[in-house]
């Protein structure tokens, strides 16, 4: 086990190496024009472009460019060409919302996605698999930015509808825990209804396909019911792949994945950072956060391959 | 100012001879102790919740927007300071000591002002406030390359800073002697605005020990009845009470009635309106939604209140730029807008305008008959006799402000149709002006307001269109507007004695200049503009005073 | 090949086929012919395909309606035109001003656009109007247009792509296999909305303008490179495992002791076997591209303004929702209407296809 964590942790930071690479190709590179002529952007004069050019090393190999952006980022210098705030501490001070949202959104899509999932394949032909089939596809055809609206507009009080809640924003945890869990049911809801259709039906066609494997007929031939099947043998082995899925998701959303959503409720997140950024063709906020989302997907890969690992022990030894 | 951010001016000040509506000319002004604010005492309250517009900076050597400059009126104070008195009833425009005893002693023609700094006050840092920080808060202006730095050019021995900013070491017109508490400052022209210059956030004094950066996190210390606490950029903000304010020290600035201002920041005008209507936030500083302003208006009317405000919004032309470097274009541009539909889009929050000046000026005279009456046919005429139909044209515009976007769009679909392709440039409000006013962006034709920063028309025409002010960068004259007579005539006017800065015949003059300026289409003017300020019910408005920095925080009172 | 019958039929496989007729020589029905027949029978698959071409139609035909019905262009601004509704003249947009007497301003509110007129107005304004006057359902045929070019055509090459980077990764193994590999874990390694406005926003700054190729910021080829690029792995992972196991099979070997070059082993043994699962997959990017699309233009990092999509569209109305909510609800239920279709479509093609299948997006 050892060997194989250390070889995997290993595989993990070259990823992240690359990745940091890539990050740096299409925020440096890509653009092309004069960075610094972007960065001096407010206080441009030919001397300053210059002097900036020289202390953000733009004028060395690109290799050391590479270098010196990582080095920044990591020792937290990173500095936004709009407004000179630093980057890091601007991605820190999202981190309350960003992680209440993915929490709180998480633990109803898995929830809710297992639910349905079971039920749809446990009745599988019948009225209610229809029903939620049908509520599912709705569900993951929905453009995460109209929900989010049309909820605001019927529930929140934003001119139409009723206002049973409030219309975004985000309350501190630490200020008044009641505001905090109300103003995020919308949001909460809104980031949930895809995963929901989704693992749903995913789940459903892992039981189907799970419900048919040898195994299970030897687990009935012995006698076991039907329940005692489906909780210990069938959802065990068919919520492996949902697993899997679920550690990639909610990775992406706590490292501010769910930009949409944070935009939409005007939740001071880690992705409303970014989605302020983009008006702004702000690089470096847009740097930082991507860097950040990827760091916490490959992160949670290593950690979904370690679980992996630990229960099936052939991957292990491959 | 700009009505959100401004570029860098860099304009030369007005040379010589302006009586102000106020002036302290002759010996020692009013020593002020009246009291001016009209905020009854012992209407104060814990907590004031607002909403607020996303801005350009906290630092007060840096900000060029209403949306701090609101906040700063009792933040950030300087030698002389605007009366806090409504401008509807009142002259808003005022100048009362502020951290010096008077508003100055004028000596040497206009060429040399003297002040006292009043004794014993303190910044919210516990520091004393002395007399050199006054000139370190110049310098610091410069060593951030400050969008204030224009107005210093007139100062003796300037010169040095104004070559190379970052390196400002010293200004020699500048005297201060901290034992007396003395400033002086000398001119190199005579110049009687000088004083409105010694009341804007540029001037105020922070202590020298300030670091010579972009400061915010927190903003420098200040010497007002308020310090900022906290500031996290579009996001929120926390203002309390200076505990160094020693109660009317300073007559002309209210003590305060909140101990505390809460500020959340979004630039979602429904969002702001729907969170001072439930009563969450109390003050909202935004304009509210445009097209529910009916919605609004019937069921909150009481607290709400339209202002209209000495500003014009029009559409630069970059007149070294083809097509408009030729006259039948702008004038052609001049036709294709509907002035009454450019307010309407504001929901009907302003007033159509061809003049450049704002009506409220004595010096404004209505051109009539109307110069350039929407015409479609004429403007289409007018492109074709140019020689220039059918030519690419990209029209910049802010992207986050819905109005301004809806404007550019309406400017895109009217060059259409006669005769350019017409293309939209939607840049962030906070890098807009910065980007337009860049001359390397060459950027023909968009979208841009003022508002004064003070009631003179050479803070119009001096700063905007005076051929003789353009710059490489932080250019304000966006459309590089130089007619060689104007700029002569404007120099002229503005170095006229006091006596005679607002008699009949200057102003006639000035006006002649906003003629010839509109015959020349120098610029597409379109509309003066009307704010609103919202209030909650928890608060009573008749408290509210609108001085010539916008609602006055201070002197808010609940019910 | 068999001929087709116009009896119904009620058994799928070519065996049951053969034993229904009595030990008539088995003629076996292609898979495809099969596949058609079970998707034929399934009606809501068909129904849903139908309405996703409907859309398609309607959006194609944009000019068509502007010609014939609304006689108000996609960007054709009327700010200050009346229209006749029920026989009386009303302002398309509200009209209102302000006069200022004596010092003090009196306001007349304006610039509310009118709601969907329906038939009302003579096929004008049928969805309403915007605040600048222009037709919202025109502009929601025309932003149709450009969401399903989009999503349409950064499926197609995404999937292109895929393709060959699966056949090449999974027939030549090794260290073809692991660069390839690692290459989607890399695209994968990103938030896919993340990653999209990171790239849609470097090439919008400044277009593109490397290796000779000069693109501006404002050309569609920008979201559509982007869309496809980011569903790369979406694709081509499911397909590599289908590709690696279909490489040790003994067509492929015979193939080889054949003679056939990799090319020809790759195009003409590999790429027909995985051909039911490329295209169930692209049925269903299409799906997951056009809802990217969406997303990456409410943001602003996709279609530029003032080009209509349904992602813009939504965002223009997103702060006008009392007002006229149509602005942002209208091309929301185009959207959901237009996915939803296909995804069914999708499930009853890839049921078609393969009964028990596995294939599926794994999304992340």
């Amino acid at each position: 086990m050892g060997a194989y964590l250390i070889r995997r942790i290993f595989g993990m930071l070259l990823v992240l190496l690359v990745v940091s690479f890539i990050v740096y190709l299409i925020f440096i590179v890509i653009p092309g024009g004069d960075p610094a002529e972007r960065i001096a952007g407010k206080v441009a004069t030919p001397g300053n472009v210059a002097a900036i050019r020289h202390k953000l090393g733009l004028d060395k190999s690109f290799i050391v460019q590479w270098f010196d952006l990582v080095k920044a980022l990591f020792t937290a210098k990173l500095v936004s060409y709009s407004n000179q705030t630093n980057v890091v501490s601007q991605i820190r001070q999202g981190l309350p919302a960003t992680f209440s949202l993915a929490i709180g959104a998480a633990i109803i899509w898995f929830g809710f996605g297992v639910l349905v999932g079971t039920i749809s394949a446990v009745t599988a032909g019948r009225l209610s698999d229809r029903a939620i089939t049908g509520l599912a596809l709705i569900g993951i055809s929905l453009p995460v930015a109209w929900l989010g609206l049309l909820l605001r507009y019927f529930l929140a009080g934003e001119g139409g509808g009723v206002s049973w809640f409030p219309d975004g924003q985000y309350v501190s945890l630490t200020q008044n825990p009641a505001q905090w869990f109300y103003h995020l049911i919308l949001p909460w809801f809104t980031l949930a209804v895809l995963f929901i259709g989704f693992y749903g039906r995913v789940l459903r066609s892992n039981i189907l396909d799970t419900i048919n494997e040898d195994f299970v007929r030897t687990a009935k031939a012995k006698g076991l019911s039907t329940r005692r099947i489906l909780v210990k043998h069938v959802l065990r082995a068919s919520l492996i792949p949902i697993v899997t899925l679920f550690g990639l998701d909610f990775a992406s959303v706590l490292g501010g994945g769910a930009i949409i959503t944070e935009t939409v409720y005007n939740l001071h997140g880690v992705g409303w950072y970014a989605a302020q950024s983009i008006q702004s063709e702000d690089l470096p906020p847009l740097m930082g956060v991507t860097l950040f989302g990827a760091m916490f997907i490959v992160v949670f890969s290593l950690l979904v391959d370690i679980f992996y690992a630990y229960l099936d022990p052939r991957i292990r030894l491959s | 100012m700009r009505s959100k951010r401004t570029s860098v001016a860099i304009a030369a000040v007005v040379a010589a001879g302006l009586a102000l509506v106020v002036s302290a000319c002759g010996g020692g002004g009013s020593s002020g102790s009246n009291n001016t604010t009209s905020a009854p005492a012992g209407k104060t309250f814990p907590t004031l919740k607002v909403v607020w517009g996303t801005t350009d900076y906290f630092d007060p050597g840096l900000s060029y927007r209403l949306a701090s400059w609101q906040l700063f009126q009792d933040v950030y104070l300087g030698l002389v300071v605007k009366a806090h008195v409504s401008c509807q009833t009142d002259n808003c425009a005022k100048i009362e000591p502020g951290l010096a005893t008077t508003t100055g002693k004028v000596s040497d023609g206009g060429k040399d002002f003297k002040f006292t700094l009043r004794k014993g006050i303190k910044y919210s840092n516990g520091e004393p406030v002395k007399a050199s920080d006054f000139k370190a808060t110049i310098i610091r202006d410069f060593k951030l390359n400050s969008p204030g730095i224009g107005f210093f050019s007139n100062i003796v021995g300037v010169d040095a800073c104004e070559g190379n900013p970052t390196k400002c070491a010293d200004i020699s017109g500048i005297v201060t002697d901290d034992k007396a508490g003395t400033v002086e400052i000398k001119l190199k022209t005579p110049e009687s605005d000088f004083l409105y210059v010694l009341s804007i956030p540029f001037t105020a004094i922070v202590p020298a020990s300030t670091p010579q950066k972009d400061t915010e996190n927190p903003p420098p210390a200040a010497n007002g009845p308020y310090y900022i606490t906290s500031y996290n950029p579009s996001k929120s903000f926390v203002i309390k009470r200076n505990p160094n304010w020693k109660k009317n020290e300073i007559p002309a600035v209210p003590n305060g009635n909140p101990d505390t201002i809460d500020g959340t920041m979004t630039d979602d005008q429904a969002q702001a309106a729907q969170l001072v209507a439930s009563g969450q936030d109390m003050y909202d500083e935004n304009i509210l939604p445009v097209d529910q302003l009916q919605h609004y208006k019937s069921q909150y009317g009481d607290q709400i209140k339209f202002f209209t405000t000495p500003s014009t919004y029009y559409f630069f032309m970059n007149t070294r730029l083809a097509p408009f470097d030729n006259l039948k274009s702008r004038q052609a541009v001049n036709y294709a807008i509907d002035r009454q539909q450019l307010v309407n889009l504001r929901g009907g929050l302003g007033v159509p305008t061809y003049n450049f000046l704002p009506p409220s000026y004595p010096q404004y005279k209505k051109i009539t008959p109307d110069p350039y009456p929407y015409d479609l046919q004429k403007a289409k005429q007018l492109v074709q006799q140019s020689g220039t139909a059918g030519q690419k044209v990209t029209i910049y515009t802010i992207s986050d402000v819905a109005v301004d976007l809806s404007t550019g769009e309406y400017l895109q679909s009217q060059l259409n149709k006669i005769g350019w392709k017409a293309s939209l440039k939607p840049i962030a409000g906070a890098n807009y002006f910065t980007i337009v006013g860049n001359q390397s962006t060459k950027a023909q034709i968009g979208f841009t307001d003022w508002f004064e920063d003070y009631p003179y028309p050479s803070d119009w025409f001096n700063i905007l269109l005076n051929g003789e002010h353009i710059t490489k960068v932080h250019n304000n004259n966006y459309g590089n507007v130089n007619i060689k007579s104007a700029n002569k005539e404007i120099d002229r006017l503005d170095s006229l004695p006091p006596s005679q800065a607002l008699s009949a015949s200057t102003n006639s003059a000035w006006a002649k200049i906003d003629k010839q300026y509109s015959d020349n289409a120098a610029t597409a003017p379109y509309l003066n503009g009307i704010l609103t300020s919202f209030f909650s019910s928890k608060m009573d408005v008749s408290c509210d005073v609108f001085t010539d920095s916008q609602d006055d925080l201070a002197q808010f009172c609940m019910k | 090949m068999a001929t087709t019958s116009q009896e119904e039929f009620t058994l799928d496989t070519a065996a049951e086929l053969a034993a229904e007729e009595g030990g008539a020589q088995i003629q076996g029905k292609s898979p495809w012919v099969l596949a058609g027949r079970r998707l034929r029978r399934n009606y809501v698959a068909l129904t849903f395909l139908g309405v996703f071409f409907l859309i398609v139609i309607c959006c194609l035909l944009a000019p068509l309606y502007v010609s014939q019905v609304s006689h108000v262009g996609q960007n054709d601004v009327r700010t200050g035109a009346t229209i006749v509704e029920h026989g009386k003249k009303v302002n398309v947009i509200s009209q209102g001003g302000t006069k200022i007497v004596n010092g003090v301003p009196k306001i007349v509110f304006g610039g509310v656009p009118i709601g969907p007129q329906w038939g009302a107005a003579g096929g004008k304004y049928i969805l309403g109007a915007d605040e600048l006057g222009r037709d919202i359902a025109t502009r929601l045929l025309y932003g149709g247009r450009n969401s399903l070019f989009i999503g349409v055509t950064a499926s197609a090459i995404c999937t292109t792509l895929a393709v060959i980077l699966a056949l090449l990764s999974g027939y030549f193994g090794g260290i073809v296999d692991w660069i390839i590999s690692r290459f989607f874990d890399l695209i994968w390694a990103f938030p896919v909305v993340l990653l999209g406005i990171a790239l849609g926003t470097a090439l919008s700054v400044n277009g593109f303008h490397h290796f000779g190729i000069n693109i501006s910021g404002s050309n569609l080829a920008i979201p559509i490179a982007v869309i496809s690029f980011v569903f790369i792995p979406y694709i081509g992972r499911p397909l590599r495992g289908q590709v690696l196991a279909l490489r040790n099979r003994e067509f492929v070997e015979a193939a080889t002791a054949q003679g056939a070059g990799s090319i020809r082993i790759m195009f003409s043994e590999l790429l027909p076997n995985i051909a039911s699962s490329v295209l169930v997959l692209f049925t269903l990017i299409v799906a997951n591209c056009i809802l990217t699309e969406v997303g990456l233009s409410f943001l602003g990092a996709g279609v530029h303004l003032p080009n209509p999509s349904w992602g813009t569209m939504i965002q223009e109305g997103s702060n006008k929702l009392s007002t006229a909510p149509g602005l942002s609800l209208f091309p929301g239920i185009a959207i959901a209407l237009t996915v939803l279709s296909l995804n069914v479509f999708g499930d009853g093609l890839r049921d078609a296809l393969d009964p028990r299948a596995k294939i599926r997006i794994e999304h992340g």
